[in-house]
């Protein structure tokens, strides 16, 4: 896909919940996917390399303009949404 | 209606405020689909068996493609006899057969195909085309009058895993988990394995380890039998273990929320099998480090690990059985002989013999077997008829064996008649095997039910079950 859902978001704004969803999250939704996001921006401002070589997984390639540590906390928070069980079951 | 799909408001203020007489443990199991089906599953049963259990776990060697009990475990020198000569009438007519029906008039008798020799102090006469099958005889208990309900595999197999033919019943396996759970929550407790080799391989499906009516927690899974026996196990680069644990916990704290929106009992299931998933991560390079076992061990199974074969299959078995796994199922789907039975036996016992027997001894001197029942056999048998060089589906009889866990080793019960044909002593129908098999896990058979649309479903059915005392030690 050409402009995978997450792929890359800048910083500060939802991820495409409503892309994957349907619907604007819940509160309580936001919450736990902004502290994610917050706690694995942190882990990866830690240790650089391992924003690099997440990064490097896939067919696609980070471009440059992205900060890679904000790009990584967002490639987690985007592993969280594609693998709820509302994004895999429709109701 | 589903009751799992009952409105979870009304459903816990029912049972909290409810005078009625709620068997608590079935209290315990809906009020854990309340909160998190996370915690550790400890069975309806929970300790409260009916029995003393002889077996902790069972594995279950399924011979799949309908083994020939004529080239294995039932002796029938009457059939040598009548080798090349027209079929008794008195034994088919009015019978269902299956690619042999329409030609009764020309139904010939197929002679055993393999000698048979007597083995071990119990002197069991057994076929010698699986002579490490034979060095066990005093390990397993044969059983010569079994009988099964439908003619082809599939609807078969359905039959042996559930007890019915009609598919969306819960599998054995699926049974001892929703009663028993499992000695580990690192590992699923019910693994399912297949391998294949030495006549047509017939399809196995998924349905035959599926969960039926039960929560889909308890389906069996299936791990592969040809490399890693779990895909995508490690994280990618850059996630370490505790990051991988930030995510999951993160998804499930959501699915969670949906849970509390949705009643959606699927709901549970994908946050049990997330946190399975992440504890896999850890316990499944651990079962599938083989470097500690000793060469005697590979030498015993024959077996190179992850190579697909059966033999990897059993040592892997092995290795599940000793991590705490309630019903380990090994398909070896090799023995659909329609053509050429003799030498497709010998094929087939090429993959399975050894094998079959290394994992006995195994578990036998590592003290296992005394607490693992093994259940070997197939779906149905084969007709005493020839066709062409081998032989047809045939369900009025067939050969199943046992081992380990309070079996009565070098037992055998349960005769056929002169040609092997239909069951003539003792018969044991497959709810009789289920019941037995539940006996040794300390449950009986009547009492592990599930309601189910209005109904209270077990493994045995309706028609009365008969533990196979006779097989016990």
């Amino acid at each position: 896909m050409e402009d995978a859902p997450g792929a890359c978001e800048p910083r500060g704004k939802e991820p495409r919940f409503q892309q994957l969803l349907q619907r604007k999250p819940h509160p309580e939704e936001s919450k736990l996917l902004k502290e994610l996001y917050d706690r694995q921006l942190k882990r990866y401002i830690q240790s650089p390399e391992e924003a690099n070589a997440l990064l490097k997984v896939g067919l696609h390639t980070a471009g440059r303009e992205a900060n890679p540590m904000d790009l990584a906390a967002f490639t987690s928070v985007t592993r969280a949404l594609l693998n709820l069980h509302e994004t895999i079951t429709r109701y | 209606m589903n009751e799992q799909l009952i409105n979870a408001i009304n459903r816990r203020t029912f049972l909290k405020g409810s005078s009625y007489s709620v068997g608590s443990a079935a209290l315990a199991y809906l009020l854990s689909h309340e909160t998190q089906a996370a915690s550790k599953w400890k069975g309806v049963l929970d300790e409260k068996l009916h029995f003393a259990p002889k077996a902790k776990r069972v594995i279950h060697l399924c011979m799949a493609g309908g083994p020939s009990h004529l080239e294995t475990l039932d002796h029938k020198p009457g059939l040598a006899r009548l080798n090349g000569k027209p079929m008794p009438e008195s034994f088919t007519k009015g019978q269902q057969l299956a690619q042999l029906q329409g030609s009764r008039n020309k139904l010939k008798c197929l002679g055993p195909q393999h000698e048979f020799k007597p083995y071990g102090e119990c002197g069991r006469l057994m076929s010698s085309a699986f002579p490490h099958i034979g060095s066990i005889a005093d390990d397993i208990a044969v059983i010569n009058s079994m009988s099964t309900e439908q003619i082809n595999h599939d609807p078969a197999h359905t039959f042996m895993n559930t007890g019915s033919v009609i598919p969306g019943r819960p599998s054995m396996g699926s049974w001892l988990l929703y009663g028993l759970g499992a000695d580990t929550d690192e590992l699923p407790g019910f693994v399912v394995m297949t391998s294949s080799g030495g006549g047509q391989d017939q399809p196995i499906a998924a349905r035959q380890w599926h969960s039926g009516f039960l929560p889909s927690r308890f389906q069996g899974v299936k791990f592969n039998s040809k490399g890693d026996p779990v895909h995508y196990v490690n994280n990618p680069a850059g996630v370490s273990r505790d990051n991988q644990g930030d995510l999951l916990n993160t998804i499930n704290g959501l699915n969670n929320l949906l849970g509390q929106r949705q009643n959606d009992p699927e709901i549970a299931t994908r946050i049990a099998q997330y946190e399975m998933a992440f504890k896999m991560q850890a316990s499944v390079p651990d079962l599938v480090d083989v470097s500690k076992e000793p060469k005697h061990v590979f030498d015993l199974y024959g077996a190179k690990p992850g190579d697909g074969s059966f033999a990897s299959n059993c040592l892997v078995a092995r290795r599940l059985a000793e991590r705490g796994v309630r019903f380990i199922q090994l398909y070896h789907r090799g023995w659909d002989h329609h053509g050429n039975v003799k030498g497709a036996i010998n094929t087939v016992a090429g993959h399975i013999d050894k094998a079959t027997a290394a994992l006995v001894k195994d578990l036998k001197e590592r003290g296992l077997l005394e607490d693992t029942l093994i259940i070997w056999g197939g779906e149905f048998g084969r007709t005493p008829m020839a066709q062409g060089s081998g032989r047809d589906h045939h369900i009025q009889a067939f050969s199943v064996w046992m081992a380990g866990a309070g079996i009565k080793g070098g037992a055998s019960w349960g005769e056929t008649d002169e040609l092997g044909y239909a069951v003539a002593k003792d018969h044991v129908s497959v709810h009789d095997l289920h019941a037995t098999m539940l006996k040794q896990l300390g449950i009986n058979h009547e009492r592990l039910t599930y309601r189910f649309q209005g109904l209270d479903f077990r493994l045995t059915g309706v028609e009365k079950a008969r533990v196979v005392e006779e097989v016990l030690a």
